[in-house]
């Protein structure tokens, strides 16, 4: 795999560094990073803006009994919240209505995603002709975060954006006007942008789509696709 | 002792010592930090004890070679704010993921590198006042861009486009202090 050519904005990383993303797009910056070595390093340098900023960052003083409170609790062993959060398990086989490339798909998500969906009865729902999602199970909710099957050859009708849109591309790839995304890639659109794209692999594409509004279909037919689109 | 052999003290040794050094020096730091961020001070009291427990833990995932002690005790910070603050996951990348072939180290590293710390603390020093505000509102206020455009009367577009020069500019001034 080569490395991605279309990356995560600047600004989007600093949310990230910085602890104030959305638990969604937190999870789209940690699967491209994971597959992006250019934007780990990025977020290395961001991290060390926060640790820059901790070191001259004013004191607050802490109860009489912190430190010692603090020692005395040295033995304790990790909660088991706290031990799942780095939890590395193998990932549980994904139920693909599609086909039997289900573990195949698995051992290609990356960690952040394979480590989300561990455990988790997966399933694909057909959103409409050609497309099939799975809702992620994130804890916040006012981003809608998904991974959406795209069938090969799909084109999908040009449309606006209501919101955000970041789509990871993880099989397979999609094209459109100025850029061709792979694996790795990601295509950020807000409100205003319009796109027609085109699924433009042999095999389906797998993306990871999250969106803070919805689609806005410009064509009769996208709005009949949308219509009918069970979501 | 300096943060990181203290932390390398915790990973190797278990050394109840180090981790009340480091205990004195970040503690009151880390629950200024969370009150900054709008924490109630008995919760800011109790999150900096688990970071700090955190810290003694995972002393061993510390990694000089990635960065200074104070920015990986921030990242831990900040996830420890995502987990119990704001109760979402964290996401984190896969640092060994062998998918992809590391081209090297692009300039950025040398923000990264734990001994060029002082450099990134007088290169923020010397931001344009907005440039340095942003990235004080993102990281030590907690606030979002949004947030930051709506108190701030700015379009957000403006608030996004001060980070973005924020980190060239530090990018610029770190590399011009690596030559010097």
């Amino acid at each position: 795999m080569t490395m991605p050519s279309h990356h995560i904005p600047a600004e989007t990383l600093v949310e990230y560094a910085a602890g104030n993303a959305p638990e969604a797009l937190s999870l789209v910056v940690a699967c491209h990073a994971t597959l992006c070595a250019a934007c780990r390093h990025r977020l290395r340098a961001l991290d060390a803006i926060g640790g820059a900023l901790l070191e001259r960052a004013a004191v607050a003083p802490l109860g009489a009994e912190a430190l010692a409170r603090a020692m005395a609790r040295l033995g304790e062993r990790a909660t088991e919240a706290e031990a799942a959060g780095s939890d590395v398990s193998a990932p549980a086989p994904i139920a693909d209505g599609a086909g039997a490339d289900a573990d195949a798909l698995v051992a290609r998500l990356p960690g952040p995603l394979r480590r989300l969906v561990a455990g988790a009865k997966v399933a694909w729902r057909p959103v409409t002709l050609g497309i099939r999602s799975y809702q992620l199970p994130l804890r916040e909710s006012s981003w809608r975060a998904r991974l959406v099957r795209f069938r090969p050859g799909l084109t999908i009708a040009h449309h606006d954006h209501g919101g955000d849109e970041y789509t990871v591309v993880l099989t397979g790839a999609i094209e459109e006007v100025g850029g061709r995304f792979a694996p790795g890639d990601v295509c950020v659109k807000h409100p205003g942008d319009r796109h027609t794209q085109h699924i433009a692999s042999a095999e389906p594409c797998i993306a990871l789509l999250v969106q803070s509004g919805d689609l806005l279909p410009l064509t009769w037919l996208g709005k009949l696709a949308k219509l009918i689109a069970r979501e | 002792m300096v943060a990181g052999a203290l932390l390398i003290a915790i990973a190797t040794s278990s050394d109840k010592e180090a981790f009340a050094q480091l205990f004195t020096h970040f503690a009151p730091r880390l629950k200024a930090h969370f009150r900054a961020r709008g924490v109630a001070d008995q919760q800011a009291e109790e999150i900096t004890q688990e970071v700090m427990l955190r810290v003694w833990r995972r002393a061993g995932q510390f990694d000089p070679r990635r960065g200074s002690a104070s920015t990986w005790i921030f990242s831990v910070a900040r996830n420890c704010y995502i987990d119990l603050v704001r109760k979402e996951r964290v996401f984190e990348a896969d640092a060994d993921e062998p998918v992809v072939v590391d081209p090297g180290a692009p300039t950025d590293e040398r923000i990264a590198d734990g001994e060029r710390m002082a450099a990134l603390q007088a290169a923020l020093a010397r931001l344009p006042s907005e440039q340095g505000q942003v990235l004080q509102d993102a990281y030590v206020g907690g606030q979002s861009f949004p947030e930051i455009a709506e108190r701030q009367g700015l379009p957000l577009g403006t608030v996004k486009t001060r980070a973005r020069l924020a980190i060239e500019r530090l990018r610029a001034l770190l590399t011009t202090a690596t030559r010097e």
